[in-house]
């Protein structure tokens, strides 16, 4: 099967991450805050949609960002056969997420139902915290690698090939994980429309 | 022209997003929704399954207070404060009540020890006194 549109990467202002990595591998405390700056809301919001929970999410990247802190002098340059910072960055986090996701020993807050904030009718309150718990719980109960490949390609729309590169697959194999993933959640979901 | 099973295919994979399907596959795919009415049901309820994905709100997170977390780590080598929640074990609830009740007893014994020894020490027949240490109503020893 053929890739996917590309969608165009995210205009980033100031320096880029690999000048910033040289500073931070010299213990540059403000470039590491401008690479924390930088890449917190999509790792986070990434780490959200994987594992599910906020304060799990919190955890991992925050796990995450102390690796590259810890480990700044070993990341290699692009040209030196090195990875890209991004993608050897939301590499950790990836792992960190389906690490902290099978260590998971009870319930999140976040799947137990939201009190209506009173914004709507309380009908409409409930038939939209009842429609999240369904979709979280589906999204939920996919293997991890189904759920990573899906959360990067469909909410965090990464290119199959960038979310072959950061599961560590081909191509081929994550479309294998994307079908399954989608066909999986259209059972759970619409079970009325097989 | 597509054939059914391609866009199977790539229903499959993308869904209804189109934006996500191979450019060149779009147009022809559109035509076989409008012409084929298996394809537009599949379409459609693809088109549903993602309305009710993308309905799904992430989970919140404070950006800032994260932020502020990761440098305090990175400045001071460990975690921010965060207060240990408290231990859920029913055992701690009786600590308080089981203390009152050891000071309540011992309190009792040690008056109840005391107040014998007082009585003991203020009779004339306390085995703690000899017959000479009696001491007369007049302040003269016997």
């Amino acid at each position: 099967m053929e890739e996917r549109v590309e969608i165009a990467p995210i205009e980033i202002s100031g320096e880029d991450d690999a000048g910033l990595m040289q500073k931070i591998a010299c213990g540059d405390n403000r470039a590491f805050e401008k690479l924390v700056q930088r890449h917190l809301p999509r790792s986070v919001r990434m780490a959200a949609r994987i594992i599910g929970s906020a304060a799990e999410a919190e955890d991992a990247v925050q796990e995450a960002f102390i690796r590259v802190w810890k480990h700044a002098a070993e990341w290699e340059l692009p040209d030196t056969a090195g990875a890209q910072f991004s993608t050897w960055f939301y590499r950790i986090v990836l792992n960190l997420c389906i690490d902290h996701k099978r260590k998971r020993t009870f319930t999140p807050i976040e799947e137990i139902s939201e009190p209506d904030d009173g914004r709507d009718n309380a009908e409409t309150g409930l038939q939209r915290n009842e429609l999240t718990k369904r979709v979280r719980g589906a999204v939920d109960t996919l293997p991890d690698r189904q759920r990573a490949a899906f959360v990067l390609c469909f909410y965090e729309e990464r290119s199959n090939k960038e979310a072959a590169t950061l599961l560590g697959v081909s191509v081929k194999a994550l479309e294998s994980l994307l079908v399954r993933a989608r066909k999986a959640l259209h059972d759970k979901l619409l079970p009325e429309k097989q | 022209m597509m054939k059914i099973s391609d866009f199977q295919k790539y229903i499959a994979l993308h869904g209804a997003d189109l934006s996500c399907w191979p450019r060149h596959e779009i147009r022809s795919a559109l035509e076989l929704i409008q012409r084929d009415a298996e394809a537009g049901k599949m379409f459609a309820s693809a088109e549903k399954l993602d309305q009710m994905l993308r309905h799904c709100p992430v989970p919140s997170v404070n950006l800032q207070t994260l932020a502020d977390k990761i440098m305090h780590r990175v400045k001071y080598g460990k975690s921010a404060a965060t207060p240990k929640p408290v231990p859920v074990n029913p055992a701690y609830y009786f600590v308080p009540g089981g203390g009152l009740i050891v000071a309540a007893i011992l309190g009792f014994m040690i008056g109840f020890f005391n107040m014998q020894t007082t009585k003991e020490a203020l009779t004339f027949d306390s085995p703690l006194y000899t017959q000479d240490q009696v001491i007369s109503d007049s302040g003269e020893a016997s």
